[in-house]
């Protein structure tokens, strides 16, 4: 099993030492570009605010309307029907697809289970303010 | 086990001036900032290497996304 990657919290210029992860994404666009986003076990995906997907080469036709649930109430989202491409910089051979829900009114990026954590294993140590990343190698 | 500290990508300035903007970030430093994202990007000022993020309009107290 390959070593787990520790990555301390940090902050991202605004308070708060949290676990946020720089992911390497590619989008539609083939562009790459760095985005910092929170480790979030309760989103089911990954969720970008929606100012990314312009820049990310998304347009309307690549977006699918659903109905989401967040903790303040239902929400619409824009589920990309295509995907993207992810890196952990720091394994750059690592890389997997990501179908982001992009959320108008959010501004964080959220990095959630079923595309991080698909091909990661992820241990939360708040106690120790850091968490570690494994890369998953067994089938599921 | 590797500690990785993403150390490179450490943002060393406080964006609490922005909250409500997105910004640029080079080598830990707002190069530039807009109100808009696709707006941000196009400026003559920002590189393709940049980062670019959202800076939430209420930066305090406690998160439950």
């Amino acid at each position: 099993m390959p070593d787990p990657l520790l990555i301390p919290y940090s902050e991202l210029g605004f308070g708060g030492a949290r676990p946020y992860l720089f992911l390497h994404v590619t989008g539609l666009d083939g562009r790459g570009r760095l985005i910092p986003g929170l480790i979030d076990s309760g989103a089911d995906s990954t969720v970008l605010p929606a100012g990314y997907a312009r820049l990310m080469g998304y347009s309307s036709a690549d977006l699918a309307l659903v109905e989401g649930t967040q903790v303040g109430g239902s929400v619409t989202l824009r589920h990309a029907t295509r995907p993207s491409t992810a890196y952990v910089p720091e394994l750059p051979d690592l890389t997997f697809d990501i179908a982001p829900f992009f959320v108008h009114g959010c501004q964080h990026a959220l990095w959630g289970r079923s595309d991080l954590m698909l091909h990661f294993d992820v241990t939360i140590r708040e106690r120790h303010q850091h968490f570690l990343l494994t890369p998953a190698t067994d089938p599921v | 086990m590797t500690v990785i500290h993403q150390s490179d990508l450490v943002i060393r300035e406080d964006l609490t001036a922005y909250a409500g903007s997105w910004v640029a970030i080079r080598d830990g430093k707002v190069v530039a900032s807009a109100l808009d994202s696709v707006e941000l990007r196009d400026k003559p000022e920002v590189h393709e290497s940049d980062v670019l993020m959202p800076v939430p309009d209420r930066t305090e107290g406690v998160y439950i996304l």
